[in-house]
């Protein structure tokens, strides 16, 4: 095994260790082992950062390249996401779910690992590519919480935070509204971009299309939520409907007949 | 209630577009024209209309239709040929779509449509809200910039044009094929107005680098499964699951493997001297001499005859007198007869006709006959007819000066042997090196003319010929060869990985050559290991071009992807290459008139998203925090 495998091995070890952790904080009610899963995942953010340096580093370049190289990013992008969500509204409920998110893109990378480091063909670079691929990662990642916390509210409407008298519904709706505007910002960059490399701002290409369906599934919700009884569980249902139209985006492209001759879909 | 009309509208909208059956171009326009004025002119009479339209399950409703139909757009191909969507779908199916747009859908006059309802409604929506009011300016600016990103588009597709240019290097080019959005040629050419010049064509590459690839079989095809840097395989490597593992000893980038003498201990083995032959060019080259081994005692250097000798005495050139050609046979023990080709001759009782005469022998396996492979005497042979004398069958056989074992045929007749004196010209020139006093003799046209000391790793000043020279690197009683494996230079010419591979205890050293055609194979179907170099390696295509108008050339520019040209309104990218004509270079042109609406859309879009979904919440909820703690 590689240097970087064992360290994904590790990586893995610390987020299923807070996801252990924290279940065992609530089975018991123990205050401190539920902080202590909290410590765990941020320790487990740590060694996702260093991997993704030490990737860099060896690569010349950003590595957000292939299919591999954004299954590491992603769940920094989540646990980075989990932990402002955590130190805003103290949502330590997240860390499960976070961290099972992370290891099912842990486990999925090291399905598909890359043989080598390839290098980054001419149409990759670009000033636009880092911030077009981070903004759209973090896009995913706040919107992912938003589809935790929609499922939080569909399970425990009734539940309150003390501080602000807010329920799961009303965090997804937060998460939605920040994970919106970075898919909106995403995409425009990425459009700008499209110009730059390709002459065209829209090409009507099926990962362009998708990011459409995605971002047409959340305008639904963000308006949505204005027609009367659409607050709630129907809303929470088309939050985590529209997250499914995400998660397509991002790793349904093979599927596509009409994908094939994409220069969006990982290879 | 309102999906249900969206729905009915996108159906009417289709209907629309087929009934004015123009399903590109000005079509479009009339569509949505009409839809906007009627629309628009609904709302104002029909005051329900104008409320519909503005309300939020419209929007809804409208943004889910959209999505659908995109959604749609991806499931079935797109703009692929009737008999494809009929093969993939079934007839039915098929014509279903076709109907419908959805083979077409993002250039279907529906489709555009409903995003011109959607501009339509965001106005109408944002006049409704009074939005130019300053509490309402983030929803001004972000569902405005939608509007204006909408119309920019449409701008753009009635006004832009995409062409290309096929150019080379040197050659100007004023005018641009027309093409259709999927790049397909139109009927048109345009003048630019303005001429394009490509100076020079450029590929940059990433530094060379060569890997150990592992192919493995899977479901029958071949695929990579490990790529290993050379660093990397300096350790112990597995080579697949074969149980086999390989680690680099040392690649070599230009190999050559160098032949070298070295001090021998079997008694068998006899005299040698390694010479380095300088050549004009500044190259020079190991030249062996083998004092015992018959061919492998002399060379000739530029018409200058090297021999080589250990006994002083061994060697004296002719001085004079050219060596005829000389054919001689013997039966076994028996005294040699000087014999020619066509000639008969009695031997020992027996009578032998020369039938023919080969220099450089070899088999034709499929003519089933023996031919010359050239005229130099490298193998060669006689063809001969014996019978006893008086009468009798006759047998054919070949007879070879090299091989006598190959001799004799495979009937009952004597044993003969042939012997072959090739035709020799006095060399002009003959140095001779005797060994065993360590001298080199110049013999001129057979007589002494000088002689010297051999000096043993020292270069000899007096050349040849023109610029070549001799030096002396070793002289050795006894010695054997050796093959060395070197690099001829640090260029990636020849790459040469030597590698071991170990299987068990077992360790194999081995020269892997790069490249897929000199794979290592493992087992049957096991995997293969394979050196080459890395494939991805162009950095960029750089196209270095001069905008000429009249006859000066008033800009010079490099094109690369992510770098087009601006000029007078067209972008040009980089788009082509070819790889077998390195000097041209294929370059996509865009006029698009909509494009700073829609780049003023999208700044205030990225403005509205930040100011609503960020930032305005967070005022709001501090605010509200603020009240809290008042109260």
């Amino acid at each position: 095994m590689s240097r970087e495998a064992i360290l994904v091995a590790g990586l893995m070890a610390a987020y299923a260790a807070s996801l252990i952790v924290w279940l065992l904080g609530a089975l018991a009610r123990r205050e401190r082992v539920s902080q202590a899963s909290v410590w765990i995942f941020a320790a487990s953010l740590v060694i996702n950062t260093a991997i993704i340096g030490m990737r860099w580093v060896e690569a010349g370049r950003a590595p957000f390249k292939t299919l591999y190289e954004t299954l590491l990013f992603y769940p920094w992008c989540v646990a980075v996401v989990t932990l402002v969500l955590l130190g805003l509204y103290r949502l330590r409920v997240l860390i499960p779910l976070s961290a099972a998110a992370c290891l099912a893109g842990l486990a999925y990378a090291r399905m598909k690992p890359d043989v080598e480091i390839v290098n980054l063909p001419p149409a990759l670079q670009s000033a636009w590519f880092v911030p077009h691929v981070v903004t759209y990662f973090i896009a995913y990642a706040a919107l992912f919480t938003s589809f935790a916390l929609a499922i939080l509210a569909l399970v425990r409407p009734q539940w309150r935070s003390q501080r602000e008298e807010a329920g799961f519904a009303d965090y997804a709706h937060r998460s939605v509204e920040f994970g919106f505007m970075a898919l909106t910002l995403g995409l425009v960059m990425g459009s700008v971009w499209g110009k730059f490399a390709w002459g065209d701002y829209w090409a009507w290409d099926p990962k362009e299309n998708w990011a459409l369906v995605t971002w047409l599934a959340y305008l639904v919700y963000l308006h949505g939520v204005y027609i009367k009884g659409w607050r709630g569980r129907p809303g929470m249902v088309v939050c985590v409907l529209a997250f499914v139209a995400v998660m397509f985006t991002y790793l349904g492209m093979n599927l596509l007949p009409s994908a094939s001759g994409s220069l969006h879909v990982y290879q | 209630m309102s999906l249900i009309a969206v729905v009915v509208l996108w159906a009417t909208l289709t209907g629309i577009s087929h009934i004015s059956s123009l399903r590109a171009g000005m079509g479009h326009l009339a569509v949505l024209l009409g839809a906007a004025v009627l629309g628009a002119v609904l709302s104002v009479v029909w005051p329900g209309l104008h409320r519909w339209l503005t309300s939020i399950p419209f929007a809804v409703a409208l943004l889910g239709a959209v999505l659908v139909l995109t959604a749609f757009g991806t499931f079935v191909l797109q703009g692929a040929p009737p008999e494809e969507l009929v093969k993939r779908y079934g007839s039915a199916a098929a014509e279903m779509m076709t109907f419908l747009s959805l083979d077409d859908v993002f250039h279907s006059g529906a489709y555009r449509a409903l995003l011109g309802v959607l501009a339509l409604a965001l106005t109408l929506v944002t006049i409704k809200r009074k939005a130019w009011r300053l509490p309402e300016w983030g929803f001004l600016v972000l569902h405005l910039g939608v509007v204006a990103v909408l119309v920019g588009g449409l701008i753009g597709s009635f006004k832009g044009l995409r062409g290309f240019i096929d150019i080379h290097e040197g050659q100007v080019v004023d005018s641009i094929q027309l093409t259709n959005r999927d790049g397909t040629p139109q009927n048109e050419q345009r003048p630019l107005g303005f001429g394009l010049r490509l100076d020079k064509f450029e590929i940059e590459r990433y530094p060379l680098e060569y890997r150990f690839l592992v192919y493995a079989a899977e479901h029958g095809e071949y695929a990579v499964i490990a790529s290993h840097s050379m660093k990397d395989a300096a350790r112990w490597t597995p080579i697949g699951d074969s149980g086999e593992e390989f680690r680099l000893v040392k690649a070599y980038p230009d190999f050559l493997l160098l032949e070298e003498l070295r001090e021998s201990d079997d008694p068998s083995s006899g005299p040698a001297v390694q010479l380095r032959v300088y050549e004009p060019d500044g190259s020079s080259r190991p030249l062996i001499l083998l004092a015992a081994e018959k061919g492998r005692e002399v060379a000739t250097l530029s018409g200058v005859a090297l021999r080589f000798v250990w006994e002083p005495d061994a060697y004296k050139p002719e001085a004079t007198g050219e060596l005829p050609e000389r054919h001689a046979v013997a039966v076994q023990g028996g005294p040699e007869i000087e014999v020619a080709p066509g000639q008969t001759y009695p031997l020992g009782g027996y009578e032998m006709k020369v039938v023919t005469f080969l220099p450089d022998f070899i088999y034709d396996t499929k003519a089933r006959e023996g031919r010359s492979r050239s005229p130099v005497p490298n193998n060669p042979a006689l063809k001969v007819s014996i019978r006893k004398e008086g009468g009798g069958p006759s047998e054919e056989r070949w007879l070879f000066a090299r091989m006598p074992e190959y001799s004799h045929g495979s009937g009952e007749g004597p044993k003969l042997v042939y012997t072959y004196q090739a035709p020799r010209k006095p060399a002009e020139r003959e140095l001779v090196i005797v060994g065993k006093t360590r001298e080199v003799i110049d013999y001129r046209r057979g007589t002494e003319a000088a002689r010297a000391l051999l000096k043993i790793g020292g270069t000899d000043e007096d050349p040849i010929a023109p610029g070549v020279t001799i030096g002396c690197e070793r002289l050795l009683e006894r010695a054997e060869e050796a093959h060395v494996p070197t690099t001829r230079s640090i260029e990636w010419q020849r790459p040469v990985a030597e590698i071991e591979r170990r299987c068990g205890e077992t360790v194999a050293r081995e020269f892997l050559g790069a490249g897929p055609n000199q794979a290592l194979r493992v087992g049957e179907d096991g995997p293969v290991l394979v050196f080459d170099k890395k494939s991805d390696d162009i950095r960029a295509y750089c196209s270095r071009v001069s905008v000429v108008e009249g006859e000066k050339a008033v800009k010079a520019a490099t094109i690369v992807v992510n770098s087009p040209l601006e000029w007078r309104g067209y972008q040009f990218y980089q788009s082509n290459y070819r790889a077998d004509d390195l000097s041209y270079s294929g370059i996509l042109v865009v006029k698009d008139p909509g494009l700073p609406m829609v780049y003023a859309g999208f700044v205030m879009v990225s403005i509205g998203v930040i100011f609503i979904f960020y930032l305005r919440p967070r005022i709001r909820r501090a605010r509200i925090a603020a009240k809290r703690s008042a109260l």
